[in-house]
């Protein structure tokens, strides 16, 4: 009876090995095929699945010639790391007294928020356009991080709200009779508490601004203030298109962000679930 | 937390930094120009590249100037609609068709410029306005209808491009028979199916023998639309008959220049660009274009043309001067005569001796005349986008030709209560 089920379990965890190869691979295409045309001369017409017999770095040169992607990854990088810390401090802030202090008030602007995050940010595209435009905030930094951190704000307050909310108010009365101060109470003890919705924000909103192209294209039209996407959509114009040099853009701007998210996906996914969990 | 003010700190002190420069002059004290330009366009490869090679030359003659030049391709219109509405738009920017009916009222007048009594005369009524003004300048201009493949054509029995709608499905049906794809559309991006419309349109609407008064009551408003139906059943005649490529209403168009580089697809509505892009792939395909056929028998063929890569100067623009400098010098023959070349399409002044490699094409039917692009001169602003929506309708069969007829009505009632 006892060989019977260890057989069973055997056979249950190769099922569970094989379908779990089924889906990587599955997953793992696209980026085979982005490798596989990146590799490619512009005029080899064999199918995306074979990888080149002559694997070419010609694409990656022109990509970084011709497309800039280099420049382009240092003004991604710039305006996704100053827009995540600015929602990431701005987001924790307005979060603490929102969860800790439940008046009618409160409850209302936690519904503001939420009640933006519905709004397609596309819709208000030209009131934005032209309040940037007074601004003087087109083709520079702060115009492109003011409008991502307005936007990426709501969610990162619902987040972190709904978190502080599962951190037990008897840890703000139990620093307050050892003599913490009201200020100090979010920074020494509810912030350190954050780290897994924190990496949660940081990855969910940097792989956004990572990845956002319709404000770019609107803020940064210079050049030289190019991003990724900018780069990449560059590459495709009318009647003209260049995939593997796009190809070769996208490896080169993915491999960041790849790398960040493998490092960070513990927390991410534990995350994920603690700010899911009231 | 002193970690994190010192973040924050950091961070404002470095995006405000970030802030500072990009300062625009023109200062003239020493006679030479000093100062940036910004120059947008929607161009591609290679005419992109043939300009930026122009406007390297310039930035060499006058150290002074840097002029960033960029291309926004497909996103061009909703950019610069944006920044119309803003009010906020590039100090040299591409007009690319419509230099009069739509940024007329943003571009300054050229009149007073050398380089407006050089403009080709069958192409300056498309940059002059009702008062006179010439609001930009065309580098090179348009003389297109439908691109196709002369190999394919000898293949299928032609030795004459068809003249007339008759013909060219009777030469449909032949390059079909040889497992060719004979009209190349690419539904995913419904533009390719309203050019289609935008071209048959004044082959049947305007220049048709019984065109009657049409074109006038397009301009005063009391057209019949009905009468729009052989333009929408041209698109359900191909697909009814199978002259197009099976993935016709999910085609990318990225991949147009691939069918016509390697022989994959017979025609294609576009203009010369797209057989110079194709060239970049394939310099041996053999690529033409021929004009727009004749609807009736009796009908004269025509082609659609007017400004392509046209530049005019913002109205509101701090740098004028630069502007015009530089206007001045892309006019040149020299500099002309290089974006014409390299971009393959013929020059919009009268000076230029342009070498092309369809030159020999285009001269077998010089005395044919050119016609504006139908929604630019005979629609309201705005009935492009209906056009396109009743192209890929009509392609994937959502819409009846009699619907499409009222779909044209609707919007075309609609836009010119709004003029």
């Amino acid at each position: 009876m006892a060989k019977k089920r260890s057989t069973l379990g055997t056979r249950w965890n190769w099922l569970k090995s094989i379908t779990a190869l089924a889906v990587s691979v599955f997953f793992f295409a696209p980026f085979y095929i982005i490798l596989s045309l990146s590799f490619k001369p512009r005029t080899d017409r064999t199918s995306y699945w074979l990888f080149p017999k002559e694997p070419t770095f010609d694409a990656y040169a022109y990509a970084l010639d011709r497309g800039d992607i280099g420049l382009a990854i240092i003004n991604t990088l710039i305006v996704t790391f100053f827009s995540v810390i600015l929602v990431l401090i701005f987001g924790a802030i307005a979060a603490y007294p929102l969860s800790r202090h439940k008046t009618r008030l409160n409850t209302l602007i936690l519904s503001c928020f939420v009640g933006v995050m519905m709004v397609p940010p596309l819709s208000v595209l030209v009131p934005i356009y032209k309040e940037l435009v007074t601004l003087g905030g087109i083709n520079t930094y702060w115009g492109i991080i003011l409008l991502t951190v307005t936007y990426s704000l709501p969610m990162s307050v619902f987040m972190f709200t709904n978190f502080i909310k599962s951190i037990p108010k008897e840890l703000d009365e139990a620093a307050l009779i050892d003599g913490c101060s009201q200020f100090m109470i979010f920074p020494r003890i509810i912030l350190p508490n954050m780290a897994p919705v924190i990496s949660s924000v940081l990855i969910l909103t940097s792989v956004s601004i990572w990845n956002d192209y319709s404000f770019q294209l609107y803020v940064l039209q210079k050049p030289k203030l190019k991003t990724i996407t900018l780069a990449i959509s560059s590459f495709f114009t009318e009647g003209n298109s260049n995939m593997p040099a796009a190809a070769a853009a996208t490896v080169l701007s993915v491999l960041p962000v790849a790398i960040i998210y493998l490092c960070l996906q513990k927390y991410f996914i534990q995350g994920t679930m603690d700010s899911a969990i009231k | 937390m002193k970690k994190l003010f010192t973040i924050v700190l950091v961070s404002f002190c470095t995006i405000a930094s970030l802030m500072a420069g990009g300062s625009k002059e023109q200062a003239a004290d020493d006679g030479a120009l000093h100062g940036s330009l910004t120059v947008a366009t929607n161009a591609s490869s290679p005419t992109f590249e043939a300009v930026e090679k122009v406007i390297e030359l310039f930035m060499e003659e006058n150290p002074g100037v840097e002029v960033e030049y960029t291309t926004y391709g497909s996103d061009y219109e909703n950019l610069m609609k944006a920044r119309m509405a803003a009010n906020d738009l590039p100090d040299v920017f591409a007009t690319h068709g419509w230099a009069v009916n739509r940024y007329a009222e943003y571009l300054m007048p050229l009149n007073d410029l050398e380089l407006s009594q050089r403009i080709s005369p069958s192409v300056i009524d498309t940059v002059t306005t009702d008062d006179g003004s010439i609001v930009a300048m065309p580098i090179t201009m348009e003389q297109s209808g439908i691109i196709y493949n002369k190999t394919i054509l000898k293949e299928a029995g032609w030795d004459h491009v068809p003249r007339t709608l008759d013909e060219f499905y009777q030469c449909c049906e032949d390059v079909k028979a040889l497992g060719i794809a004979p009209v190349y559309i690419t539904g995913k991006d419904t533009r390719i199916q309203a050019n289609m419309m935008d071209i048959m349109a004044v082959s049947m609407l305007i220049t048709c023998n019984d065109a009657g008064d049409n074109a006038e009551r397009l301009y005063d408003g009391t057209f019949d639309w009905s009468k729009w139906a052989p333009v929408s059943s041209f698109i359900t005649e191909l697909r009814d008959r199978g002259y197009t490529n099976v993935d016709a209403t999910t085609a990318d168009p990225i991949y147009t220049q691939e069918k016509l580089a390697f022989g994959e697809a017979m025609f294609n509505f576009n203009n010369q660009a797209m057989i110079t892009s194709a060239w970049e792939l394939n310099p041996d395909a053999d690529l033409s274009m021929m004009p727009v056929p004749a609807f009736h028998e009796d009908d004269e063929q025509i082609w659609i043309g007017g400004e392509r890569e046209c530049y005019g100067i913002w109205k509101d623009s701090p740098n004028k001067e630069l502007a015009i400098a530089l206007l001045e010098f892309m006019a040149r023959p020299e500099n002309a005569k290089i974006v014409c070349d390299m971009a393959g399409m013929p020059a919009g002044f009268i000076d230029i001796d342009s070498e092309q490699k369809l030159s020999e094409d285009y001269a077998q039917f010089a005395d044919l005349k050119i016609y504006p692009y139908f929604d630019r001169e005979w629609l309201p602003s705005g009935m492009w986008a209906t056009m396109r929506t009743i192209g890929g309708a009509l392609t994937a069969g959502e819409m009846s030709v009699e619907d499409s007829c009222r779909a044209m009505s609707d919007s075309y009632l609609s836009l010119m209560s709004q003029q």
